[in-house]
């Protein structure tokens, strides 16, 4: 990486064997491109800034015929009233227990099973690789009935474990995994095994360490899509106690009369914790994504 | 980098162990009945010698869509419990059923032989459940008072004359107006039901509020997701229905019900929102209260809000529109029990509790619905700060048909539910005719009658 | 190292992986992939749940090929599929071209751009129907302040599908320019010096180094957002609930609503098991041609 990042730098910056002119033109080039960039990620800031914009209005003001992005007066009370109208505050909690613990068991089954599918040659791997590869193709509308019955016969309704451990199982975790660990150099296991280390230990001591930049990546999609999660929260949990914060956002909405304001105050408030997971983790994510290669 | 990832692995496993652990028993820091199968009903006298009684704890299954219910329901509950203090009632508020989920895991539960005691049911989507042989028979505790109900609600809750459930509540629709809007027309709306607008007069109304400018949209209507019964007035209005009165086929190519969606067309398109129709998103209630809409059909339950977010208006509420007759929507809900509850003494008294006449009107009262008993003394003390205004509406619930009654409360009225939201967003949306909306109507509802 | 260290070893190194795959192959057998085989089961049923299921053979899908609302769920999801994915490739593509270079606030836009991914699909719907709220949304808002009257986008038969996919591309353009961008920083400096050589120009840099680097990438990105298309429904089920009339309704949609608005259980698996048939199908087409111009 970082070779080829002074070399593109090399480029730029146009020193050495390039001429002045041509120097000046990449400059102008990189100036525009800075520009378009500026103005497409303006565009794609817009749903957010309205969102920020009619969570901070009064009721009134939202559906008035005279629209200002900045608000004549800031409501700050839409967020207390949110937070009055649904016990928000309960559900964040419930969701981040189940995200945290998701993140940790999904992590590591995933390596685990990434690696066992990169780096080693067993029978019906290539089968089971096609099982894995099908379950992303189920809807999970037509699997809700069966496995309410499941998971009743478990006893998992209602609570976390239903919610955390059936959906561990990430089958793009899993690829990824996989993808990532196929670069990992063969000589590395090897010598470990010379040197007596048992396939767990080679697991732990040789890959994990080496594959930062991918649970970097794993967290964040797991996090991600256990936060996000609609359907499966909706097949397990009734008991309002347990909702998560989309089941909660789905029944604010699901009200006979939806005030805007309050709506986007809790789609503000669910949307902060996973922004703020992916601003921490952004640097390794990027760096997992660039390394798994994406080879066949 | 590297020993911190290890040893946050590690921690990691152990915690998820140790989880395990607490959690695998199963039972979360609010207990609930679905996943600890050990409490429920059974005598301890050998754990808990020193108890004199036993507990029992049914589980009540309910949905609460406006901030008056809950608390209604909140509040009996606790009644109940002051009244039979060994009999505790788990009260499990879930999100509504606009969507279907609801019924769905309800299903699900009875056929898993896991039923909740009670639950909350749409008297649409009771016939479905007592035509499976699922709820419980409580004739016994309902027939003695059967006359002191709403007849209608009576028809939903019974098959084949057996009581099946609670009339618990019912609520209708009528117009919702613009005061402001109508003095500036100089329009003075009925406050006699005799003397309700017909079909034609309404529809004026609606025209002169758009001529004028005062409203973009004449008429709105509280119509959408899983609510196209709530055309049906209408159809009754004219002397029309969607099925024979044998129920056994359907009946809507009669003039009378072709009339009727000519109307309905008409209304559509000339004096409603576009985005108004079956699966439109428009939100009929902010076009209510900001004024785009001069007149809006909807029920007794969104008073609250008017009173709340109707600054800028007067509003008022007149009866149904009329044409041959006087006609409402059957709404409200009722309140049974799965056949295989696994406490139906206690579950049936519940239901009786919550029939009795001082529980119904507390929880009328705070819930802002029409009680299903008719012989409750008035006055209401409904939560709202005109109390009035909801006597229009315990009139216009006197007007349901109850033809209307055994027509939502069939087996298959779900489909038939969708098959008339089809038929109405092909009316609306896409200028089908009225004639072939009543055909394709009319051999969809055969179908369905006929077992497909 | 003695031979019976190595004996072991073998041992282990051929039982290994059957126990690191173990944990993610029981969940998928338990909470997926015998639903699945239940579904298909009940296919072949009528069933409303609280009845018994009734066997009726292949009526289910049988029903299916008249079902006129089957087919037009079938076409909108194509229509979807191919308004979102191409676009949100090319995008992102274009966008990782754009920032595969040394520019100032680089890492801050790709957190924009990458944001919406992250934001859940319930939220981004609820944000894009009021945006798109015909009274009082913003895109009507800035339409009449240009002179030009708003259209009811989520209410009208020819617009709400395409409010539907411009809201995608929000959500997806991020996530392929995330990974075009992993994709390009893969590919050797030497190879564009080499082509530079030859006198090639940007253009042609681009068509014959960058694209041909970028097939596995492509192919990757391809299957994922095909998948995705036509498994969409929970943007669809905020936004429109599949109106109006049946013009966004698509196929996972038109599932929900027969087997649990209408609770028609039999019919309803019928449709989810031909989805799954035709994804596996697609796939393994899309997967074949990806490995054949290799």
């Amino acid at each position: 990486m970082k070779i080829q990042e002074t070399q593109t730098q090399i480029k730029e910056v146009g020193v050495a064997p390039f001429s002045l002119p041509l120097r000046k033109f990449r400059q102008w080039k990189t100036g525009l491109i800075f520009v378009v960039l500026c103005i497409s990620a303006g565009i794609f800031l817009i749903p957010f800034i309205w969102m920020l914009s009619t969570a901070l209005k009064s009721p009134a003001e939202a559906v008035s015929n005279d629209i200002h992005i900045i608000p004549e007066t800031f409501v700050w009370s839409n967020f207390s009233n949110a937070l009055k109208a649904a016990p928000f505050l309960g559900y964040v909690g419930n969701s981040l227990i189940v995200a945290f613990f998701a993140v940790i068991l999904t992590v590591f089954i995933n390596c685990l099973a990434g690696f066992a599918f990169a780096k080693y040659e067993f029978k019906g791997r290539n089968v089971l690789f096609m099982m894995v590869l099908s379950t992303l193709m189920i809807p999970v509308q037509i699997i809700m009935v069966p496995n309410f019955y499941i998971l009743k016969e478990l006893e998992w309704l209602n609570t976390y474990s239903g919610l955390i451990i059936p959906r561990a199982a990430e089958a793009f975790g899993l690829f990824l995994a996989r993808q990532y660990m196929m670069n990992i150099p063969n000589e590395l296991i090897e010598a470990a095994r010379i040197d007596g280390a048992s396939e767990f230990k080679i697991f732990t001591k040789v890959v994990l360490p080496n594959v930062k930049p991918l649970i970097a990546v794993l967290i964040i999609f797991t996090f991600m899509w256990r936060w996000n999660d609609l359907i499966w929260p909706l097949i397990v949990v009734s008991d309002k106690a347990m909702y998560t914060v989309q089941l909660g956002l789905a029944i604010v909405k699901g009200e006979h009369y939806i005030n805007w304001t309050i709506l986007m105050c809790l789609t503000l408030l669910s949307i902060i914790p996973i922004l703020i997971v992916f601003l921490l983790f952004q640097r390794y994510f990027v760096q997992g994504m660039a390394n798994s290669g994406m080879k066949e | 980098m590297k020993k911190s990832i290890r040893k946050m692995m590690y921690g990691g496993i152990t915690a998820i162990l140790a989880m395990f652990m607490v959690v695998g028993c199963a039972a979360t820091p609010e207990s609930n009945s679905s996943s600890a199968p050990v409490k429920e009903g059974e005598q301890k006298p050998a754990a808990t010698g020193g108890e004199s009684q036993a507990k029992e704890t049914i589980e009540f299954v309910y949905w609460a869509a406006a901030g008056g219910e809950e608390e209604g329901f909140k509040s009996v509950v606790a009644d109940f419990e002051a009244k039979y203090p060994d009999i505790k009632v788990n009260a499990q508020q879930v999100p509504p059923p606009s969507k279907g989920d609801y019924y769905t895991k309800i299903q699900t539960r009875i056929a898993g032989d896991d039923a909740p005691d009670v639950f909350r049911v749409q008297y649409q989507k009771i016939g479905e459940f007592a035509s499976q042989e699922a709820l419980l028979d409580v004739t016994d505790v309902f027939a003695p008072e059967k006359d002191q109900y709403n007849s209608s609600l009576i028809t939903a809750v019974t098959y084949n004359d057996k009581i099946f459930g609670l009339p618990h509540h019912t609520d209708t629709l009528a117009v919702f107006y613009n005061k402001t809007y109508l003095d500036k027309l100089g329009i003075k709306p009925p406050e006699k039901m005799e003397e309700a607008w017909t079909w034609e007069e309404f529809l004026d109304v609606a025209k002169k509020l758009q001529d004028e400018k005062l409203a973009t949209y004449g008429v709105a209507f509280n119509w959408k997701d899983t609510s196209a019964y709530r055309s049906l007035p209408f159809f009754f209005q004219n002397g029309a229905s969607l099925i024979s009165d044998d129920l056994q086929q359907g009946n809507v190519q009669t003039p009378e019900a072709i009339e009727t969606f000519t109307f309905l067309q008409d209304m559509f398109n000339n004096y409603m929102s576009q985005g108004n129709s079956m699966k439109g998103s428009d939100d009929v209630n902010l076009l209510f209260t900001t004024g785009k809409a001069g007149l809006l059909i909807s029920g007794n339950w969104m008073i609250p809000k008017w009173e709340e977010e109707m600054k800028d208006y007067e509003w008022g509420v007149t009866y149904m529109p009329m044409k041959k007759s006087s006609a409402s929507d059957l709404g409200g809900n009722a309140l049974a029990a799965p056949v295989n509850t696994k406490h139906p003494e206690a579950a049936k008294k519940f239901l009786a509790f919550m029939g009795e006449k001082e529980t119904m009107k507390k929880f009328i009262e705070m819930g802002l619905f029409l009680p299903g008993r008719t012989d409750i003394e008035g006055p209401f003390n409904y939560m709202v700060k005109e109390p009035a205004l909801l006597d229009k509406f315990i009139e216009q619930s006197t007007t349901v048909p109850e033809a209307m009654a055994k027509t939502v409360t069939l087996t298959q009225f779900a489909k038939i539910n969708q098959s008339l939201a089809d038929g109405l967003e092909g009316l609306f949306m896409q200028g089908i005719s009225p004639e072939d909306t009543a055909k394709t109507l009319n051999e969809q509802i055969n179908q369905i009658l006929s077992g497909k | 190292m003695s031979s019976l260290a190595s004996w072991y070893q073998k041992r282990a190194i051929k039982i290994a992986p059957y126990l690191f795959i173990a944990p993610n192959i029981i969940l998928f057998l338990v909470f997926m992939i015998i639903p699945i085989l239940f579904t298909f089961y009940i296919s072949f049923h009528k069933w409303t749940i609280l009845g018994k299921p009734e066997f009726t053979g292949l009526e289910n899908y049988v029903d299916m090929f008249t079902d006129k609302v089957f087919w037009i769920s079938l076409w909108n999801t194509v229509y979807y599929t191919v308004g979102t994915v191409p676009l949100s490739m090319a995008l992102g593509l274009a966008g990782a071209i754009l920032l595969n270079r040394k520019i100032p606030l680089r890492a801050l836009f790709r957190g924009i751009f990458f944001a919406p991914v992250v934001v859940s699909l319930v939220a981004t719907g609820l944000i894009w129907a009021w945006m798109f709220n015909p009274n009082y949304g913003l895109f009507n808002h800035m339409l009449s302040s240009f002179g030009i009257e708003g259209v009811n986008w989520l209410s009208s038969s020819t617009w709400a599908m395409p409010a539907v996919i411009i809201t995608t591309l929000w959500v997806r353009i991020g996530y392929c320019l995330v990974i075009y961008l992993a994709g390009l920083q893969a590919i050797p400096e030497s190879l564009y010096e080499a082509a530079e050589i030859d006198g090639a120009n940007g253009w042609q840099k681009f068509c014959y180094v960058t694209l041909p680097m970028l097939k596995h990438t492509t192919v990757f990105v391809l299957v994922i957002s095909v998948i995705y298309g036509f498994m969409v429904f929970d943007l669809v089920y905020t936004m429109t609930n599949g109106g109006p009339g049946f013009s966004t309704t698509v196929i996972v949609q038109y599932i929900y609503q027969k087997a649990f608005v209408e609770g028609d259980m039999g019919y309803g698996s019928a449709l989810g098991t031909i989805l799954f048939l035709i994804m596996m199908g697609f796939t393994a087409l899309q997967l074949r041609l990806g490995r054949e111009k290799a």
